[in-house]
């Protein structure tokens, strides 16, 4: 298992280190205070994040997402994908545009969370309200790039929540999820602001 | 005419009866604006109806305002057999003033109607609008200034909307924001923002007169952002290894924790406490600092010290300062010289008596205070800490010796160290017994202010 966890590292910052040489394209195109806004904005979701987990850790006992990964697989709740963002053919349009779809999926399973518990929803709202802020911005970049948007990315089915346990997991989950892929984005947009 | 008082009493009250309803009913005043600009115009009518017939209707109607009859009204009689009188007061100069019209009835004015002018202006453009973001209670809280009185009831509305690029195009609106009554603030909540887009806003004032607008500021609610003071603290205790510089401070500060995803830059500012002087500024520095060192302070002296901090490189308002906190620095070890001269008796072939004198000479202008001294002895040969015989604050002390030992230790100290030591060596001018005086110079040199000194 560390041996997997070892090999994974270093294949991480083999590719992180590959990307140096990247092609970036529209990178220098755009306003150089979007980089910076978008980064400020992954730190805020990032700590809204950790303090919805916190909370679900304090006061539901939900402390270990990898204790609920059974569960996810059945509520189907799933992991957007950043590939484009951390492929060695790292192309700004389509990383953004991943960027945006992922962060609209987050933004509809905090959406599917509603009613989770007193104690958790108004950190969940505000997680909502940072991750939607962030996916607009994201968008409006898009647009301002020339990047033809038709329309919200595909809309998945949303999980469906049957008892007040499985909200509580989901919002474990849906948490941890969304701090790997803030943690991908981040890299991702550290790279391309620098100069 | 006491009797003829007594009369019209009699016929006022049978009058009254008599009348359909009471007198107040037969007049009314009708005005041309309920609302007058002030300093402007107003027309007022006085009609008295077919139910009071029963008055003379020749009478004439008097206006006043106040208490100042108003010259100047027309009266007519109106084709459904009523009276009327109109008045136009050229200037209305009171915010508020009672109108009244009288009819004359006999030899006493009979007040018929009576109505309240109320005059003001146009409500001004609100200026002077700002707004912030307070990421603590979460809300943008927006404030203006009203500008003159208009002397009438104004409401304020603070108007919003999403927009793009620079508050051209309204996107979307933001539900209105109403101050309470009286208040020239209010706050949007931050459930109706987009924190990175820019909205256009704001404030609409109301009333009777008029509607006008304040000048519009577009921006993103974050390039507003005022951050929360930052926690600013003196490092305790001091660094390990760290020695006590004199005319420093070891602080360490940090930012609140729901603005630490926030880049951000500070500013220090300090003053010596009770000092008349401005304050000096140290910027720019980091948001989160374990350990500060702030040096080129005056030595042993109290100092107040602040900080603030802004987002940056992004835009943002500078936070207030914090909280002031108050350290002293470290003194400054005495930098003196200090002149021995002793007397020694011996006690028993073992022992001596020493009584040591000295007098601390300055070696620099600031020369730090002195608390102490100390007088240590190490007997030869062995190692550890000395053997203290005397810490005192006086200038003089006595002691007992082995008769073999030779030298002390001298020093003056306060809170910042030790002057540097002045070797005390006895074995220099040994006596043979008795209180002699064995002059000592430990630069080799005496004094004549010490010799005066010892023999004072």
């Amino acid at each position: 298992m560390k041996l997997m966890a070892l090999l994974l590292l270093l294949w991480h910052s083999t590719l992180w280190t590959m990307q140096d040489a990247a092609p970036l394209g529209l990178a220098s195109s755009l306003p150089p205070s979007f980089l910076l806004k978008c980064l400020e904005q992954v730190r805020k979701i990032q700590a809204d994040g950790a303090q919805l987990q916190e909370r679900l850790c304090a006061t539901h006992k939900l402390c270990h997402p990898e204790e609920l990964v059974l569960l996810g697989h059945s509520l189907g709740i799933s992991q957007a994908p950043l590939g484009s963002c951390s492929s060695q053919a790292l192309e700004l349009t389509n990383c953004l545009s991943q960027l945006h779809s992922g962060l609209f999926l987050y933004q509809r399973l905090l959406q599917a969370l509603a009613g989770i518990s007193p104690e958790i929803t108004p950190t969940l709202d505000l997680l909502q309200l940072d991750v939607a802020d962030f996916a607009t911005n994201v968008w409006q970049q898009l647009e301002d790039l020339g990047v033809t948007l038709t329309g919200p990315p595909t809309q998945s089915p949303m999980p469906t929540f049957i008892s007040a346990f499985q909200r509580r997991a989901g919002g474990v989950l849906v948490g941890s999820n969304l701090q790997s892929f803030l943690e991908l984005a981040y890299r991702a947009l550290r790279y391309l602001a620098q100069p | 005419m006491e009797g003829l008082g007594t009369w019209s009493l009699i016929t006022a009250a049978l009058m009254i009866l008599l009348l359909p309803g009471s007198l107040e009913e037969c007049g009314h005043i009708s005005l041309s604006d309920p609302i007058i600009h002030l300093g402007g115009p107003v027309t007022a009518s006085c009609t008295i109806g077919q139910n009071c017939r029963h008055l003379k209707l020749q009478s004439e109607i008097l206006w006043k305002l106040e208490s100042e009859f108003q010259p100047g009204g027309r009266q007519q009689h109106l084709p459904d057999g009523s009276l009327e009188s109109t008045i136009t007061l050229p200037h209305l100069n009171h915010t508020q003033a009672h109108l009244s019209c009288y009819l004359r009835w006999g030899n006493s004015l009979q007040i018929l109607d009576q109505t309240e002018l109320q005059a003001g202006y146009p409500p001004p453009k609100p200026y002077n609008l700002f707004c912030l973001m307070n990421l603590t209670i979460n809300s943008l809280i927006c404030q203006w200034e009203p500008g003159p009185d208009s002397h009438l009831p104004t409401n304020y509305t603070l108007k919003s909307f999403q927009s793009r690029g620079n508050c051209q195009t309204q996107e979307k609106p933001i539900p209105d924001c109403i101050p309470a009554a009286g208040q020239s603030h209010c706050s949007i909540p931050r459930k109706y923002l987009l924190l990175y887009q820019n909205i256009g806003i704001r404030v609409q004032a109301e009333n009777k007169l008029g509607t006008s607008l304040s000048p519009q500021l577009c921006f993103a609610p974050m390039d507003l952002v005022k951050l929360e003071p930052p926690i600013l603290k003196a490092l305790a205790p001091r660094p390990e290894g760290d020695p006590a510089q004199p005319g420093c401070l070891w602080l360490h500060w940090h930012s609140q924790n729901s603005t630490l995803f926030i880049k951000q830059k500070c500013e220090l500012r300090y003053q010596p406490h009770l000092a008349e002087v401005s304050w000096a500024l140290v910027a720019p520095l980091p948001s989160r600092i374990l350990r500060h060192e702030l040096c080129g302070l005056l030595p042993a002296t109290a100092y107040i010290l602040q900080l603030r901090c802004i987002r940056s490189p992004l835009p943002g308002h500078w936070s207030d300062w914090s909280p002031s906190v108050e350290l002293n620095t470290t003194e400054q070890a005495p930098i003196v010289r200090l002149d021995t001269r002793w007397k020694q008796r011996q006690l028993d072939p073992r022992t001596k008596d020493v009584q040591l004198f000295w007098k601390p000479m300055p070696q620099e202008e600031d020369s730090g205070r002195i608390q102490g001294y100390l007088v240590s002895w190490r007997p030869l040969g062995q190692v550890g800490a000395a053997l203290l015989l005397c810490n005192t604050t006086e200038l003089s002390c006595t002691f007992q010796l082995p008769l073999e030992a030779r030298k002390v230790v001298l020093v003056a100290y306060n809170t910042g160290g030790t002057s540097r030591p002045t070797l005390v060596d006895f074995m220099e001018s040994r006596g043979k017994g008795g209180w002699q005086a064995k002059e000592h110079c430990d630069l080799g040199k005496l004094l004549t202010s010490l010799d005066l000194y010892l023999l004072i």
